[in-house]
């Protein structure tokens, strides 16, 4: 299985078989237990952020540091030759022969599909756009296997901005793999599922409980965004009577969905989610570099 | 009727099915009271013989002596498709026929092009806008080769993404899509930004 992934990018959660995906999160696993900090010495990781991140940059970056590689990038595409006009492809292209492997984020659909084609190096796609984002996926779904210990037969609830949420798009599409699935598909496969406006009546049956963030800088209209953005917020009364294995998600950063008296519940986990993203993203370094 | 006949023994139209015609069909042919009753090759040779020739015997369409006629098209898609094909910059002779009169269709576009043969490939671009249409190829006012039509898998350089967010309308590079054929539609999905789209929701093309 590991050779299948070698040199291989990792653009959408399309890319990865079920088999690869389990592969990944078991790999991120064996790290989160025993980490191997010599495991890329003399590799160079390329982090490219040509949108603002916190989270995806750093722990990208520390995950290749803690296995012994090194970075080099940009957090700021005001620094770079993108500013004066130079297109992705030349980017990537050079910058491809200087690094072993790339992690990039851009604002633009599908940026990550074209720098893959400039680079013959692997490219880790941070988030393109609305599009994708991957390896958020993958730290969910390692979260969600953390902590129900399976993947299979969950009720998993998804709330806030399901229209421009992009880690949304891609959870669904990676759960399609065992077993929820987005409606048309759902329909196809006869898998359970309903829609609900509030949150009130759902969280009592579900197990996992996936909240977003209403995607303000996606709204092409700022009168819709005012109209949504107190729609969800999450508190400490809805979780009166859930379940006792109800854990809440959230891929962060949050703005006043997800009420911070809630971090102390033993249902939060979004922290230890955030966290798990570094074990994930090492095992992808280490996969696709071919050392693990 | 001895006029019509001269000029469908000539051949100066494409017959149904790519045999020679015969004489004997053909002379019977002319202006079918009973369509109901005719065999397909009948029925395609009937309407020929109407788009060709008006009640009062004057030519619609001219024949053409070598090239290829797109037949059979969705009336309201011609244009489109020589703006696919990019037929206007090719210096060739085109004939266009807009809203004619179909037996089978009631109204259809027509495309002829002289000296000019089409690709399997561009066939089935064809394909993805007007389906059910016939490509002839015409030698010698006779048909030398039929294309079977199918939807192309992938369409490179033609579409533009309607995703303004898309990468390939913001990059100096080459669009590509998927197509599937989903519920009798025909859907495109971009493989840069991942969105799909039926294809009367693709406005713009790169030509």
């Amino acid at each position: 299985m590991p050779s299948s992934l070698i040199n291989r990018d990792l653009i959408s959660i399309n890319d990865l078989t079920k088999n690869e995906i389990l592969f990944i999160l078991q790999l991120a696993k064996d790290l989160k237990a025993k980490p191997q900090p010599t495991l890329l010495q003399n590799k160079v990781l390329a982090s490219l952020f040509f949108e603002p991140s916190t989270r995806t940059r750093l722990s990208f970056e520390t995950a290749m540091e803690r296995l012994g590689g090194r970075v080099i990038g940009f957090a700021d595409k005001d620094v770079t030759s993108a500013s004066k006009g130079e297109t992705l492809y030349d980017s990537i292209r050079i910058i491809g022969q200087y690094a072993d492997v790339i992690a990039m984020r851009h604002p633009l659909e599908g940026s990550a599909r074209r720098a893959a084609e400039a680079t013959d190096k692997p490219i880790l796609n941070g988030g393109d756009g609305a599009n994708q984002h991957p390896t958020q996926t993958l730290l969910d779904l390692f979260t969600i296997q953390e902590t129900q210990k399976k993947l299979t037969g969950l009720s998993i609830a998804l709330a806030g901005d399901l229209k421009y949420g992009r880690t949304v798009h891609s959870l669904m599409q990676a759960l399609l793999h065992f077993s929820p699935h987005y409606l048309e598909e759902l329909k196809k496969n006869k898998i359970k599922f309903s829609l609900h406006e509030k949150m009130e009546e759902v969280i009592k049956q579900a197990d996992i409980f996936y909240l977003t963030r209403i995607q303000k800088e996606r709204f092409a209209d700022s009168m819709d965004y005012e109209r949504v953005k107190n729609v969800f917020r999450l508190t400490l009364a809805h979780l009166i009577g859930v379940k006792k294995n109800l854990k809440i998600l959230h891929p962060l950063p949050r703005v006043n969905e997800l009420d911070d008296k809630i971090d102390t519940t033993s249902h939060a986990y979004y922290f230890q989610q955030a966290e798990n993203g570094l074990y994930v993203r090492q095992a992808l370094l280490g996969a696709v570099l071919g050392k693990i | 009727m001895r006029r019509q006949c001269d000029f469908l023994k000539r051949g100066l139209f494409e017959p149904g099915r790519g045999q020679s015609i015969n004489p004997w069909l053909v002379g019977r042919v002319r202006w079918p009271e009973r369509p109901g009753e005719l065999s397909e090759q009948r029925k395609l040779l009937a309407e020929h013989a109407t788009i060709h020739m008006t009640q009062d015997k004057k030519l619609l369409v001219s024949a053409i002596k070598n090239g290829t006629v797109i037949d059979h098209i969705n009336a309201g898609q011609a244009l489109k498709i020589i703006r696919f094909l990019n037929l206007a910059a090719q210096n060739k002779l085109v004939t266009v026929g807009l809203n004619l009169p179909s037996k089978l269709m009631k109204i259809k576009d027509l495309i002829k092009v002289e000296d000019w043969e089409i690709s399997l490939e561009e066939a089935n671009q064809v394909a993805l806008i007007a389906p059910q249409s016939t490509i002839n190829i015409i030698k010698n006012y006779t048909v030398t080769k039929k294309f079977a039509l199918k939807l192309p898998e992938k369409i490179e350089h033609l579409l533009v993404c309607p995703n303004p967010k898309c990468i390939t309308n913001h990059e100096p590079m080459d669009s590509f899509f998927y197509v599937k054929l989903r519920k009798q539609k025909v859907e495109v999905s971009c493989k840069y930004c991942e969105k799909q789209f039926a294809l009367d929701e693709i406005k713009d093309y790169k030509i």
